[in-house]
Protein backbone atom coordinates (compact mmCIF):
# COMPACT_ATOMS: atom_id res chain seq x y z
CA UNK A 1 0.00 0.00 0.00
CA UNK A 2 2.77 2.42 0.91
CA UNK A 3 4.59 2.17 -2.44
CA UNK A 4 1.28 2.75 -4.25
CA UNK A 5 0.55 5.84 -2.16
CA UNK A 6 4.10 7.04 -2.73
CA UNK A 7 3.82 6.75 -6.51
CA UNK A 8 0.38 8.36 -6.67
CA UNK A 9 1.36 11.25 -4.41
CA UNK A 10 4.60 11.73 -6.36
CA UNK A 11 2.65 11.88 -9.62
CA UNK A 12 0.20 14.43 -8.22
CA UNK A 13 2.86 16.50 -6.47
CA UNK A 14 4.94 16.70 -9.65
CA UNK A 15 1.92 17.73 -11.70
CA UNK A 16 0.78 20.37 -9.23
CA UNK A 17 4.29 21.79 -8.87
CA UNK A 18 4.59 22.06 -12.64
CA UNK A 19 1.25 23.86 -12.92
CA UNK A 20 2.16 26.28 -10.13
CA UNK A 21 5.56 27.00 -11.69
CA UNK A 22 3.94 27.60 -15.10
CA UNK A 23 1.33 29.84 -13.52
CA UNK A 24 3.56 32.07 -11.42
CA UNK A 25 6.92 31.96 -13.18
CA UNK A 26 6.17 30.94 -16.76
CA UNK A 27 6.75 33.69 -19.24
CA UNK A 28 7.67 34.37 -22.82
CA UNK A 29 11.32 33.86 -21.91
CA UNK A 30 11.19 31.51 -18.93
CA UNK A 31 9.99 27.95 -18.96
CA UNK A 32 11.03 25.29 -16.47
CA UNK A 33 10.06 21.65 -16.90
CA UNK A 34 10.19 20.33 -13.36
CA UNK A 35 8.48 17.15 -14.49
CA UNK A 36 11.04 16.48 -17.22
CA UNK A 37 13.88 16.90 -14.72
CA UNK A 38 11.98 14.60 -12.36
CA UNK A 39 11.62 11.95 -15.08
CA UNK A 40 15.39 12.16 -15.59
CA UNK A 41 15.93 11.77 -11.84
CA UNK A 42 13.59 8.80 -11.78
CA UNK A 43 15.31 7.10 -14.69
CA UNK A 44 18.74 7.66 -13.19
CA UNK A 45 17.76 6.40 -9.76
CA UNK A 46 15.34 3.61 -10.59
CA UNK A 47 16.17 2.33 -14.04
CA UNK A 48 14.55 2.28 -17.46
CA UNK A 49 11.23 0.61 -16.60
CA UNK A 50 10.42 2.97 -13.73
CA UNK A 51 11.72 5.93 -15.73
CA UNK A 52 9.53 5.06 -18.70
CA UNK A 53 6.46 4.40 -16.55
CA UNK A 54 6.70 7.66 -14.62
CA UNK A 55 7.48 9.54 -17.85
CA UNK A 56 4.40 8.05 -19.48
CA UNK A 57 2.14 8.88 -16.51
CA UNK A 58 3.41 12.42 -16.05
CA UNK A 59 3.38 13.01 -19.78
CA UNK A 60 -0.29 12.09 -20.09
CA UNK A 61 -1.19 14.17 -17.05
CA UNK A 62 0.58 17.27 -18.34
CA UNK A 63 -0.88 16.75 -21.83
CA UNK A 64 -4.38 16.64 -20.38
CA UNK A 65 -3.88 19.64 -18.12
CA UNK A 66 -2.13 21.87 -20.63
CA UNK A 67 -2.72 22.71 -24.23
CA UNK A 68 -0.98 20.13 -26.36
CA UNK A 69 -1.97 16.82 -27.93
CA UNK A 70 -2.80 13.99 -25.55
CA UNK A 71 0.07 11.53 -25.83
CA UNK A 72 2.74 13.91 -27.09
CA UNK A 73 4.52 14.46 -23.79
CA UNK A 74 3.57 10.91 -22.80
CA UNK A 75 5.54 9.61 -25.77
CA UNK A 76 8.55 11.88 -25.35
CA UNK A 77 8.89 11.52 -21.58
CA UNK A 78 8.52 7.73 -21.84
CA UNK A 79 11.52 7.75 -24.16
CA UNK A 80 13.42 10.19 -21.92
CA UNK A 81 12.80 7.98 -18.86
CA UNK A 82 13.86 4.88 -20.77
CA UNK A 83 17.00 6.44 -22.26
CA UNK A 84 18.01 7.88 -18.90
CA UNK A 85 17.52 4.53 -17.21
CA UNK A 86 19.58 2.74 -19.84
CA UNK A 87 22.42 5.27 -19.57
CA UNK A 88 22.48 5.47 -15.79
CA UNK A 89 25.31 2.97 -15.43
CA UNK A 90 27.62 5.19 -17.44
CA UNK A 91 27.03 8.18 -15.15
CA UNK A 92 27.72 9.23 -11.60
CA UNK A 93 24.38 10.88 -10.94
CA UNK A 94 25.36 12.06 -7.46
CA UNK A 95 27.54 14.88 -8.85
CA UNK A 96 25.72 18.17 -9.53
CA UNK A 97 27.76 18.75 -12.70
CA UNK A 98 26.67 15.41 -14.08
CA UNK A 99 23.07 16.21 -13.22
CA UNK A 100 23.34 19.59 -14.91
CA UNK A 101 25.03 18.45 -18.10
CA UNK A 102 22.93 15.32 -18.51
CA UNK A 103 19.72 17.28 -17.93
CA UNK A 104 20.86 19.87 -20.47
CA UNK A 105 21.51 17.21 -23.12
CA UNK A 106 18.24 15.38 -22.47
CA UNK A 107 16.28 18.67 -22.45
CA UNK A 108 17.71 19.64 -25.84
CA UNK A 109 16.87 16.20 -27.23
CA UNK A 110 13.35 16.53 -25.82
CA UNK A 111 12.85 20.07 -27.19
CA UNK A 112 14.04 19.13 -30.67
CA UNK A 113 11.83 16.03 -30.71
CA UNK A 114 8.85 18.05 -29.50
CA UNK A 115 9.42 20.61 -32.22
CA UNK A 116 9.77 17.93 -34.90
CA UNK A 117 6.61 16.07 -33.87
CA UNK A 118 4.59 19.28 -33.56
CA UNK A 119 5.67 20.25 -37.07
CA UNK A 120 4.45 16.88 -38.29
CA UNK A 121 1.13 17.09 -36.47
CA UNK A 122 0.28 20.75 -36.99
CA UNK A 123 -0.18 22.14 -40.45
CA UNK A 124 1.41 25.54 -40.89
CA UNK A 125 4.53 27.20 -39.68
CA UNK A 126 5.24 27.24 -35.95
CA UNK A 127 8.16 29.49 -35.13
CA UNK A 128 10.45 28.55 -32.25
CA UNK A 129 9.70 30.37 -29.00
CA UNK A 130 12.40 32.05 -26.93
CA UNK A 131 11.15 30.09 -23.91
CA UNK A 132 11.75 26.82 -25.78
CA UNK A 133 15.29 27.84 -26.67
CA UNK A 134 16.15 28.83 -23.10
CA UNK A 135 14.27 25.98 -21.43
CA UNK A 136 17.15 23.42 -21.52
CA UNK A 137 19.35 26.01 -19.83
CA UNK A 138 16.88 26.65 -16.99
CA UNK A 139 16.24 22.91 -16.62
CA UNK A 140 19.96 22.23 -16.39
CA UNK A 141 20.68 25.03 -13.92
CA UNK A 142 17.88 23.98 -11.60
CA UNK A 143 18.38 20.22 -11.98
CA UNK A 144 20.62 19.83 -8.88
CA UNK A 145 17.97 21.54 -6.74
CA UNK A 146 15.19 19.37 -8.15
CA UNK A 147 17.34 16.29 -7.54
CA UNK A 148 17.89 17.32 -3.91
CA UNK A 149 14.18 17.96 -3.46
CA UNK A 150 13.19 14.60 -4.93
CA UNK A 151 15.79 12.84 -2.83
CA UNK A 152 14.34 14.48 0.29
CA UNK A 153 10.83 13.49 -0.85
CA UNK A 154 11.95 9.85 -1.13
CA UNK A 155 13.58 9.98 2.29
CA UNK A 156 10.39 11.42 3.74
CA UNK A 157 8.52 8.36 2.51
CA UNK A 158 11.45 6.10 3.35
CA UNK A 159 11.33 4.84 -0.22
CA UNK A 160 14.82 4.00 -1.36
CA UNK A 161 15.55 3.67 -5.08
CA UNK A 162 15.59 0.10 -6.37
CA UNK A 163 19.29 0.14 -7.20
CA UNK A 164 21.22 -3.07 -7.76
CA UNK B 1 29.06 2.54 -10.78
CA UNK B 2 29.20 -0.15 -13.44
CA UNK B 3 32.68 -1.13 -12.32
CA UNK B 4 31.48 -1.42 -8.73
CA UNK B 5 28.71 -3.79 -9.76
CA UNK B 6 31.14 -5.83 -11.80
CA UNK B 7 33.41 -6.30 -8.81
CA UNK B 8 30.54 -7.15 -6.52
CA UNK B 9 28.58 -9.53 -8.67
CA UNK B 10 30.79 -10.97 -11.36
CA UNK B 11 30.67 -9.85 -14.98
CA UNK B 12 28.56 -12.72 -16.35
CA UNK B 13 25.76 -12.31 -13.85
CA UNK B 14 25.67 -8.55 -14.32
CA UNK B 15 25.60 -8.79 -18.10
CA UNK B 16 22.75 -11.29 -17.95
CA UNK B 17 20.85 -9.12 -15.53
CA UNK B 18 21.43 -6.01 -17.62
CA UNK B 19 20.34 -7.77 -20.78
CA UNK B 20 17.19 -8.98 -19.04
CA UNK B 21 16.48 -5.51 -17.69
CA UNK B 22 16.89 -3.89 -21.10
CA UNK B 23 14.75 -6.52 -22.82
CA UNK B 24 12.03 -6.11 -20.23
CA UNK B 25 12.28 -2.32 -20.40
CA UNK B 26 12.20 -2.33 -24.20
CA UNK B 27 8.97 -4.34 -24.19
CA UNK B 28 7.39 -1.96 -21.67
CA UNK B 29 8.51 1.12 -23.60
CA UNK B 30 7.30 -0.31 -26.90
CA UNK B 31 3.85 -0.85 -25.37
CA UNK B 32 3.76 2.66 -23.87
CA UNK B 33 4.94 4.26 -27.11
CA UNK B 34 2.25 2.37 -29.01
CA UNK B 35 -0.41 3.66 -26.60
CA UNK B 36 0.83 7.26 -26.98
CA UNK B 37 0.94 7.01 -30.76
CA UNK B 38 -2.61 5.70 -30.87
CA UNK B 39 -3.70 8.66 -28.71
CA UNK B 40 -2.01 11.01 -31.17
CA UNK B 41 -3.44 9.37 -34.29
CA UNK B 42 -6.96 9.16 -32.86
CA UNK B 43 -6.82 12.53 -31.12
CA UNK B 44 -10.32 13.49 -32.25
CA UNK B 45 -11.99 10.27 -31.13
CA UNK B 46 -14.49 10.40 -28.30
CA UNK B 47 -12.45 7.91 -26.26
CA UNK B 48 -9.37 10.14 -26.27
CA UNK B 49 -11.47 13.19 -25.39
CA UNK B 50 -13.12 11.35 -22.51
CA UNK B 51 -9.77 10.11 -21.27
CA UNK B 52 -8.45 13.66 -21.40
CA UNK B 53 -11.40 14.89 -19.34
CA UNK B 54 -10.81 12.14 -16.78
CA UNK B 55 -7.12 12.93 -16.50
CA UNK B 56 -7.97 16.59 -16.03
CA UNK B 57 -9.49 15.68 -12.68
CA UNK B 58 -5.93 15.29 -11.39
CA UNK B 59 -4.98 18.87 -12.22
CA UNK B 60 -8.33 20.49 -11.45
CA UNK B 61 -7.66 21.12 -7.73
CA UNK B 62 -4.53 23.09 -8.58
CA UNK B 63 -6.25 25.13 -11.27
CA UNK B 64 -9.13 25.76 -8.88
CA UNK B 65 -6.83 26.89 -6.07
CA UNK B 66 -4.84 29.11 -8.41
CA UNK B 67 -8.05 30.58 -9.75
CA UNK B 68 -9.45 31.17 -6.27
CA UNK B 69 -6.12 32.59 -5.19
CA UNK B 70 -6.78 35.85 -6.98
CA UNK B 71 -10.52 35.70 -7.52
CA UNK B 72 -12.62 37.70 -5.08
CA UNK B 73 -16.06 36.24 -4.28
CA UNK B 74 -18.53 37.14 -7.02
CA UNK B 75 -20.69 39.24 -4.72
CA UNK B 76 -17.69 41.41 -3.84
CA UNK B 77 -16.71 41.76 -7.48
CA UNK B 78 -20.20 42.80 -8.51
CA UNK B 79 -20.58 45.26 -5.65
CA UNK B 80 -17.16 46.69 -6.45
CA UNK B 81 -18.23 47.20 -10.03
CA UNK B 82 -21.46 48.82 -8.97
CA UNK B 83 -19.65 51.32 -6.82
CA UNK B 84 -18.37 54.42 -8.51
CA UNK B 85 -14.91 54.09 -9.96
CA UNK B 86 -13.98 57.76 -10.15
CA UNK B 87 -10.75 58.57 -8.33
CA UNK B 88 -12.31 61.58 -6.58
CA UNK B 89 -14.88 59.52 -4.72
CA UNK B 90 -12.75 56.44 -4.21
CA UNK B 91 -11.68 55.98 -0.62
CA UNK B 92 -7.91 56.46 -0.37
CA UNK B 93 -5.87 53.58 0.97
CA UNK B 94 -5.12 54.23 4.58
CA UNK B 95 -1.47 53.88 5.61
CA UNK B 96 -2.71 52.22 8.78
CA UNK B 97 -3.72 49.18 6.75
CA UNK B 98 -0.27 48.65 5.52
CA UNK B 99 1.66 47.22 8.39
CA UNK B 100 3.99 44.93 6.49
CA UNK B 101 5.46 44.75 3.02
CA UNK B 102 3.50 41.57 2.37
CA UNK B 103 0.16 43.11 3.20
CA UNK B 104 1.01 46.16 1.09
CA UNK B 105 1.83 43.90 -1.83
CA UNK B 106 -1.41 42.02 -1.31
CA UNK B 107 -3.36 45.28 -1.32
CA UNK B 108 -1.69 46.40 -4.55
CA UNK B 109 -2.40 43.04 -6.13
CA UNK B 110 -6.05 43.22 -5.11
CA UNK B 111 -6.32 46.77 -6.44
CA UNK B 112 -4.98 45.64 -9.81
CA UNK B 113 -7.33 42.68 -9.84
CA UNK B 114 -10.23 44.87 -8.83
CA UNK B 115 -9.38 47.30 -11.61
CA UNK B 116 -9.32 44.53 -14.21
CA UNK B 117 -12.63 43.13 -12.98
CA UNK B 118 -14.22 46.57 -13.08
CA UNK B 119 -12.98 47.05 -16.61
CA UNK B 120 -14.36 43.72 -17.76
CA UNK B 121 -17.66 44.19 -15.97
CA UNK B 122 -17.92 47.70 -17.35
CA UNK B 123 -17.28 46.40 -20.85
CA UNK B 124 -19.87 43.69 -20.37
CA UNK B 125 -22.47 46.13 -19.14
CA UNK B 126 -21.80 48.59 -21.95
CA UNK B 127 -21.29 46.33 -24.95
CA UNK B 128 -21.79 42.61 -24.28
CA UNK B 129 -24.51 42.00 -21.66
CA UNK B 130 -24.47 38.27 -22.39
CA UNK B 131 -20.71 37.96 -22.16
CA UNK B 132 -19.18 35.49 -19.73
CA UNK B 133 -16.30 36.77 -17.64
CA UNK B 134 -13.51 34.25 -17.14
CA UNK B 135 -10.11 34.07 -15.50
CA UNK B 136 -7.04 32.93 -17.36
CA UNK B 137 -5.99 29.88 -15.35
CA UNK B 138 -3.39 28.24 -17.54
CA UNK B 139 -0.77 29.15 -20.02
CA UNK B 140 1.87 26.94 -21.51
CA UNK B 141 5.16 28.84 -21.83
CA UNK B 142 5.97 26.90 -24.98
CA UNK B 143 2.72 28.12 -26.54
CA UNK B 144 2.84 31.58 -25.06
CA UNK B 145 1.44 33.37 -28.10
CA UNK B 146 -0.86 30.58 -29.14
CA UNK B 147 -3.32 29.45 -26.49
CA UNK B 148 -4.63 30.12 -23.00
CA UNK B 149 -6.87 28.13 -20.66
CA UNK B 150 -9.82 29.86 -18.99
CA UNK B 151 -11.95 28.76 -16.06
CA UNK B 152 -15.30 28.70 -17.84
CA UNK B 153 -16.62 25.75 -19.81
CA UNK B 154 -19.67 24.00 -21.14
CA UNK B 155 -21.41 24.23 -17.77
CA UNK B 156 -21.18 28.00 -17.95
CA UNK B 157 -22.59 28.19 -21.46
CA UNK B 158 -19.35 28.56 -23.42
CA UNK B 159 -19.61 27.24 -26.97
CA UNK B 160 -16.99 26.42 -29.56
CA UNK B 161 -15.70 29.27 -31.73
CA UNK B 162 -17.00 31.95 -29.34
CA UNK B 163 -14.96 35.13 -29.71
CA UNK B 164 -13.03 36.31 -26.66
CA UNK B 165 -12.31 39.95 -25.84
CA UNK B 166 -10.56 41.70 -22.99
CA UNK B 167 -10.03 45.19 -21.73
CA UNK B 168 -6.61 46.48 -20.71
CA UNK B 169 -5.82 50.02 -19.65
CA UNK B 170 -9.36 51.02 -20.51
CA UNK B 171 -9.18 49.72 -24.07
CA UNK B 172 -11.27 46.88 -25.42
CA UNK B 173 -9.61 44.46 -27.79
CA UNK B 174 -10.01 41.15 -29.56
CA UNK B 175 -8.12 38.29 -27.89
CA UNK B 176 -9.00 35.15 -29.84
CA UNK B 177 -11.63 32.44 -30.09
CA UNK B 178 -12.57 29.36 -28.12
CA UNK B 179 -11.14 26.25 -29.77
CA UNK B 180 -11.93 23.59 -27.19
CA UNK B 181 -14.69 23.44 -24.59
CA UNK B 182 -14.60 21.13 -21.59
CA UNK B 183 -16.98 20.90 -18.68
CA UNK B 184 -15.43 23.63 -16.55
CA UNK B 185 -12.59 24.98 -18.64
CA UNK B 186 -11.99 26.06 -22.22
CA UNK B 187 -9.02 26.72 -24.45
CA UNK B 188 -8.70 29.94 -26.37
CA UNK B 189 -6.55 30.24 -29.49
CA UNK B 190 -4.97 33.68 -29.33
CA UNK B 191 -5.02 35.99 -32.31
CA UNK B 192 -1.20 35.92 -32.14
CA UNK B 193 -1.17 32.22 -33.05
CA UNK B 194 0.33 31.77 -36.51
CA UNK B 195 -2.60 29.50 -37.40
CA UNK B 196 -5.14 32.19 -36.49
CA UNK B 197 -6.83 34.28 -39.19
CA UNK B 198 -9.52 36.89 -38.56
CA UNK B 199 -11.39 39.00 -41.12
CA UNK B 200 -10.54 42.62 -40.32
CA UNK B 201 -11.28 46.12 -41.53
CA UNK B 202 -9.21 49.29 -41.58
CA UNK B 203 -10.84 52.24 -39.88
CA UNK B 204 -10.64 55.67 -41.46
CA UNK B 205 -9.99 56.80 -45.01
CA UNK B 206 -8.77 53.36 -46.08
CA UNK B 207 -11.90 51.46 -45.07
CA UNK B 208 -10.74 48.22 -46.57
CA UNK B 209 -11.05 44.57 -45.58
CA UNK B 210 -8.14 42.21 -45.03
CA UNK B 211 -7.14 39.25 -42.92
CA UNK B 212 -5.24 39.58 -39.66
CA UNK B 213 -2.87 36.70 -38.99
CA UNK B 214 -0.64 35.97 -36.02
CA UNK B 215 3.06 35.34 -36.16
CA UNK B 216 3.70 33.67 -32.79
CA UNK B 217 5.02 36.98 -31.50
CA UNK B 218 3.57 40.15 -30.00
CA UNK B 219 2.81 41.64 -33.39
CA UNK B 220 0.13 40.80 -35.96
CA UNK B 221 0.04 41.03 -39.75
CA UNK B 222 -2.83 42.47 -41.79
CA UNK B 223 -2.73 40.84 -45.21
CA UNK B 224 -4.36 41.08 -48.66
CA UNK B 225 -4.72 44.86 -48.85
CA UNK B 226 -4.92 46.47 -52.26
CA UNK B 227 -1.60 47.80 -53.55
CA UNK B 228 -3.18 51.23 -53.98
CA UNK B 229 -4.72 51.29 -50.53
CA UNK B 230 -4.36 54.67 -48.76
CA UNK B 231 -3.47 52.90 -45.51
CA UNK B 232 -1.32 54.94 -43.12
CA UNK B 233 0.80 54.13 -40.09
CA UNK B 234 -1.37 54.60 -37.02
CA UNK B 235 -4.61 53.48 -38.68
CA UNK B 236 -6.80 51.38 -36.43
CA UNK B 237 -7.89 47.88 -37.40
CA UNK B 238 -11.12 46.27 -36.14
CA UNK B 239 -12.91 43.00 -36.76
CA UNK B 240 -14.91 42.99 -39.99
CA UNK B 241 -17.71 40.81 -38.64
CA UNK B 242 -17.86 38.77 -41.85
CA UNK B 243 -18.36 35.43 -40.10
CA UNK B 244 -21.35 34.39 -38.05
CA UNK B 245 -19.44 34.27 -34.78
CA UNK B 246 -17.20 37.32 -34.49
CA UNK B 247 -19.07 40.64 -34.16
CA UNK B 248 -17.85 43.66 -36.11
CA UNK B 249 -16.01 46.70 -34.74
CA UNK B 250 -13.97 44.98 -32.05
CA UNK B 251 -10.58 46.71 -31.99
CA UNK B 252 -7.63 44.52 -32.97
CA UNK B 253 -4.63 46.84 -33.26
CA UNK B 254 -2.84 49.74 -34.95
CA UNK B 255 -0.71 49.79 -38.06
CA UNK B 256 2.99 50.24 -37.26
CA UNK B 257 4.58 49.31 -40.58
CA UNK B 258 3.48 48.83 -44.20
CA UNK B 259 5.16 46.75 -46.90
CA UNK B 260 4.51 44.66 -50.00
CA UNK B 261 3.90 40.97 -49.41
CA UNK B 262 6.62 38.51 -50.57
CA UNK B 263 4.84 37.90 -53.90
CA UNK B 264 4.50 41.68 -54.47
CA UNK B 265 0.77 41.30 -55.12
CA UNK B 266 -0.74 42.91 -52.03
CA UNK B 267 0.14 45.38 -49.34
CA UNK B 268 0.53 44.02 -45.85
CA UNK B 269 0.79 45.85 -42.54
CA UNK B 270 2.36 44.99 -39.23
CA UNK B 271 0.01 45.71 -36.34
CA UNK B 272 0.54 46.40 -32.68
CA UNK B 273 -2.33 44.61 -30.90
CA UNK B 274 -4.65 46.55 -28.60
CA UNK B 275 -4.39 43.78 -26.00
CA UNK B 276 -0.95 42.73 -24.77
CA UNK B 277 -1.76 39.08 -24.18
CA UNK B 278 1.11 38.60 -21.74
CA UNK B 279 -0.88 40.73 -19.27
CA UNK B 280 -4.16 38.87 -19.62
CA UNK B 281 -5.82 37.70 -16.45
CA UNK B 282 -9.55 38.30 -17.03
CA UNK B 283 -11.34 37.94 -20.37
CA UNK B 284 -14.90 38.13 -21.64
CA UNK B 285 -16.37 35.34 -23.79
CA UNK B 286 -18.96 36.60 -26.26
CA UNK B 287 -21.53 33.84 -26.42
CA UNK B 288 -23.62 34.12 -29.60
CA UNK B 289 -27.32 34.80 -29.38
CA UNK B 290 -29.26 31.52 -29.89
CA UNK B 291 -31.58 33.25 -32.35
Amino acid sequence: MKPFLFYVSTLLLGLWLQIVVNHFFGGSWFSLQIMLVSVIYWGLMRGPVSGAMIGFSWGLLIDSSSLGFLGLHGLLWTLVGFATGVLRRQLDESKPWTQTIFTFVMSIAYSLSLLAIERLLIAGDRSIQLASILEPLWNALLAPFVFVGLHAWERLWEMRPERR
Amino acid sequence: MFAKVLVAGGSGVVMDWETNERTHASAVVAALVLICLSFLFFKNSSFVKQLRSMLQLASRPTHQILSDFYTPPESEAVSAAQRTSSPETAEPASPAWVTTIESHRAVVQLQHENQRLREVLGLRAARWPKGIAAHVTGRDPQRWFQEIVIDRGRQDGVVLESPVVAVLDGREGFVGRVVEVMERTSKVALIQDSLSAVAARLVGSAAEDGVVEGGNSHELILKYLDRNSPIKIGDAVVTAGLGAMIPPEIPIGWVVDISLDPRQLFLQARLRPVIATNRLSVVLILVPNPS
